[in-house]
């Protein structure tokens, strides 16, 4: 039987960068997973920005439900200029790294528009944790081919910093 | 396996059955006859429909009230909470309707073949159709049955044309 759930490509970076960018990927699959354990070089937290086909117009909108522990809070952004993900762990405490995963549901269709599922975990000890779950809509019908991740407010994403992308197939 | 080659090594996580609903739509989608050599299923689910609506699980056809679910969700200015007991059904997602923005979840049903348990579904599920709103979902979902799932249906009023639900199985 032919593997379902196969890695598509990895990236840990050894020097901090700007972005990590997966492009070229194939239509082969049925959904797409980013898996990420990562960390910003701002002092404080910091929030992804994922464009998806290099497009940094205004055609994402997110919902999303957050808690640390003592409140819970809700929100919505649309024409937002990337996939916004919030509360990525910063400079403080220096092995601390959140765990991140986006599902880009069906995306090499032509026919809908992208909606992308999300749950984060920040656990920085000095304050700035976070648990959420965010949903987005992506305002194209184009296929998916490339996703280009960066930090929204600080200067780079930290060494050590590893996003993973995994294609799931359909029967 | 020609000589030369790599060792071909199955993965764990295995495609079962896909259905894409066609024109027209449906009121549901069924998986039957699941193979019983997995320790967890997982469905992942694309739905297009254009109400405010859930979409609900039922197993083995069992139409008694033998369903409890959970749910925590928010819509962008608060954080809700909802629950049913003794249903007899589960809701596991919810969509805001829309015709081109799909609403979409991955549930995981655990041990779904031990027949020493209960069955415990959870889902991750949302929708976002940019300035007309948006929800994001978790679910937890208690089927009160020791008997294997076999069959898994899920039904919305109207899942229309394009939707699509994927069953994978996961193994030890």
């Amino acid at each position: 039987m032919a593997i379902t759930y196969e890695p598509i490509a990895s990236t840990t970076l050894t020097t901090s960068a700007a972005n990590i960018t997966f492009s070229g990927i194939s239509g082969l699959y049925t959904d797409l997973v980013l898996v990420g354990s990562a960390k910003s070089l701002l002092s404080g937290t910091d929030s992804f920005g994922i464009a998806v086909n290099g497009n940094t117009g205004a055609i994402y909108s997110r919902t999303y439900m957050e808690g640390n522990g003592s409140t819970g809070t809700s929100g919505r952004q649309t024409a937002q200029i990337r996939i916004v993900s919030d509360y990525i762990m910063g400079t403080s405490g220096v092995a601390d790294f959140g765990v991140y995963t986006w599902n880009f549901m069906d995306y090499s269709n032509t026919t809908t528009k992208k909606t992308v599922l999300y749950r984060g975990n920040n656990t920085q000890v000095s304050g700035g944790w976070k648990v959420s779950a965010m949903v987005y809509l992506v305002n194209i019908t184009a296929a998916i081919t490339s996703l280009t991740i960066t930090t929204m407010n600080g200067p780079n994403l930290a060494i050590g910093t590893t996003f993973t992308l995994y294609g799931i197939k359909e029967a | 396996m020609l000589v030369g080659n790599a060792a071909f090594i199955p993965g764990n996580f295995e495609s079962i059955s896909t259905v894409i609903v066609g024109a027209g739509g449906s009121s549901f989608v069924e998986f039957t006859s699941i193979p019983q050599t997995y320790a967890n299923l997982q469905i992942r689910g694309i739905g297009l429909i254009t109400s405010p609506d859930g979409f609900t699980f039922q197993f083995n056809s069992d139409t008694g009230s033998n369903y409890s679910w959970h749910q925590m969700w928010a819509d962008g200015s608060s954080i809700n909470f909802n629950y049913g007991l003794t249903q007899t059904l589960m809701y596991m997602a919810f969509g805001s309707g829309n015709a081109t923005s799909p609403s979409a979840f991955v549930t995981d049903i655990l041990d779904y073949k031990d027949t020493n348990k209960y069955k415990t579904i959870r889902s991750l599920s949302g929708n976002d159709i940019s300035g007309a709103g948006g929800n994001v979902q978790f679910w937890g979902g208690n089927w009160r049955s020791a008997s294997a799932v076999t069959s898994i249906k899920i039904m919305s009023p109207t899942i229309n044309q394009y939707s699509k639900f994927a069953l994978y199985g996961i193994k030890d």
